[in-house]
């Protein structure tokens, strides 16, 4: 039902030419170098440290795994996240 | 970015996370959060600040400001000290007060008036820095300066604030002051012998092979006209022309002694500050110079607002260089060169200033302590009609 759900939305997305992430509300990241992620669409921190930070998004929990990792900014719809990043992993 | 008002705050809790979603979710922007263990660091703004309060009571958790940025609270620091309060009210005060007086002049558009002489003039009909502005009648000094100075058309002369602005156009038209001149004459200006003259205006007095004096009349400001009858001469002052050639010898005299005693700086300095006022000067520092050979070098410091203030009065900066004295010998070939060099450098103005050398007779001696060049220079000079008698 939900795939079914998320394909309708998809298909309308397409159909209409509209962005995806307003229309179906998914994580749009941007990664400079291994440096700095910028992540917009989110809905909640769940875990902060220097070597992990994990992130609540709409469907799934994105993993950041690295170094010193800070977060730069945190507001209700961005999160900047300044370190060594090594990994990202979607769950 | 320019920081307003940021502080730097320190979170202790368990639930550190939930602080920073619920903060998000409140619109409160987090910044730079770096957390180890059960604390975390971040920066939050100062308005937001106040709206943690509840967040700070869901998530159980403690807050510390660990510092306070930005130049609101930079601003804050310095208005909570009195004096500078106290300065603050009395330059509040002072400014409309000194706004009433005048503290510049300023003098546009002249080149051939030159502004000294305009500050004279100025200075001569009452106007001086520091005088009530009210005082200042700007029409009157306009027609005074037109009369005085001939040379300008048009003139302005307005107050602007606490500064008078005298705006000038000249007369562009060429207009040399030999033309206003009734009478001049030519003059020798070295003691020579006259080889040529030629005389366009006015009355020769000396003839070709005569040896005159400096200052002497070579070409006299006066035209003879005899009368019809043929019995008296009319003189009518005129402004002498012509061109004179004078030869006259230089005589030229150097000297160079071969030991020599050069400074070699030790590399300390003193500083000494000196107030001069119109009437005396004031040591500032009078400490005792602990230099046994010094020279010193001065440098006007003394602040534009104080100058504006009081403008004759100078504060300079002397700064006093500690050297030694060495002996130095110059090798006999040497010092013939820096002559030789010095001699060149003689000619060279000569013939800038558009004189002809005819002769050279110059040579360098040699003694046991000096290498000495000695001589004289036969040199042709014309004089033309710049040298006037006004009468």
């Amino acid at each position: 039902m939900g795939k079914n759900y998320l394909n309708k939305k998809e298909k309308i997305a397409d159909y209409c030419e509209l962005p995806k992430d307003i229309l179906l509300g998914v994580p749009i990241l941007s990664l400079t170098g291994n440096r700095e992620l910028r992540i917009d669409n989110l809905k909640k921190v769940l875990e902060v440290s220097t070597e992990q930070i994990r992130i609540l998004c709409k469907d799934y929990i994105i993993c950041i795994c690295g170094e010193d990792l800070q977060i730069l900014l945190y507001t209700k719809d961005e999160l900047n996240i300044y370190g060594r990043i090594k990994e990202i992993t979607f769950n | 970015m320019l920081k307003i008002a940021v502080l730097d705050i320190e979170v202790v809790g368990k639930d550190l996370e939930r602080f920073l979603n619920l903060s998000a979710y409140h619109g409160i922007t987090l910044l730079n959060i770096v957390k180890k263990e059960e604390q975390m660091i971040c920066s939050i703004k100062a308005k937001d600040f106040f709206l943690l309060h509840h967040i700070i009571h869901k998530a159980k958790v403690k807050v510390r400001i660990r510092r306070k940025t930005g130049w609101y609270f930079q601003l804050k620091n310095i208005i909570s000290k009195k004096i500078f309060i106290l300065f603050l009210s009395i330059a509040i005060m002072i400014i409309p007060l000194f706004s009433q007086f005048l503290w510049k002049i300023e003098v546009d558009g002249n080149f051939k008036v030159s502004t000294d002489l305009i500050y004279e003039f100025l200075q001569k009909e009452g106007i001086y820095y520091r005088m009530p502005l009210k005082e200042i009648k700007g029409d009157e000094l306009e027609k005074k300066l037109r009369k005085e100075f001939y040379d300008i058309t048009w003139i302005s002369v307005s107050v602007e604030g606490t500064t008078l602005k005298v705006r000038i156009k000249e007369n562009d038209t060429y207009n040399p002051i030999k033309e206003n001149l009734s009478q001049s004459d030519i003059v020798a200006e070295k003691s020579g012998e006259i080889e040529s003259i030629l005389v366009r205006e006015g009355t020769r007095l000396v003839s070709v092979g005569e040896v005159v004096e400096k200052g002497a009349i070579l070409i006299e400001g006066v035209r003879q006209v005899p009368t019809e009858d043929g019995t008296e001469v009319k003189k009518i002052p005129v402004a002498a022309k012509g061109d004179v050639t004078i030869v006259y010898e230089i005589p030229v005299s150097q000297r160079i002694l071969l030991e020599y005693e050069t400074k070699v700086y030790s590399g300390e300095e003193l500083k000494k500050y000196i107030l001069y006022t119109k009437k005396s000067v004031v040591n500032l520092n009078d400490n005792q110079l602990p230099f046994l050979q010094y020279d010193y070098y001065e440098e006007e410091i003394t602040p534009y607002f104080f100058k504006i203030l009081f403008p004759d009065f100078k504060i300079i900066e002397r700064n006093y260089r500690d050297y030694l004295l060495y002996r130095e010998k110059y090798q006999r070939k040497e010092a013939e060169g820096i002559l030789r060099d010095d001699f060149h450098k003689i000619i060279k103005s000569l013939e800038e200033k558009g004189v002809q050398i005819i002769e050279k007779n110059v040579k360098i001696e040699n003694d046991p302590i000096s290498v000495s060049l000695e001589g004289k220079l036969k040199v042709r000079e014309v004089f033309k009609e710049k040298n006037y008698r006004n009468e």
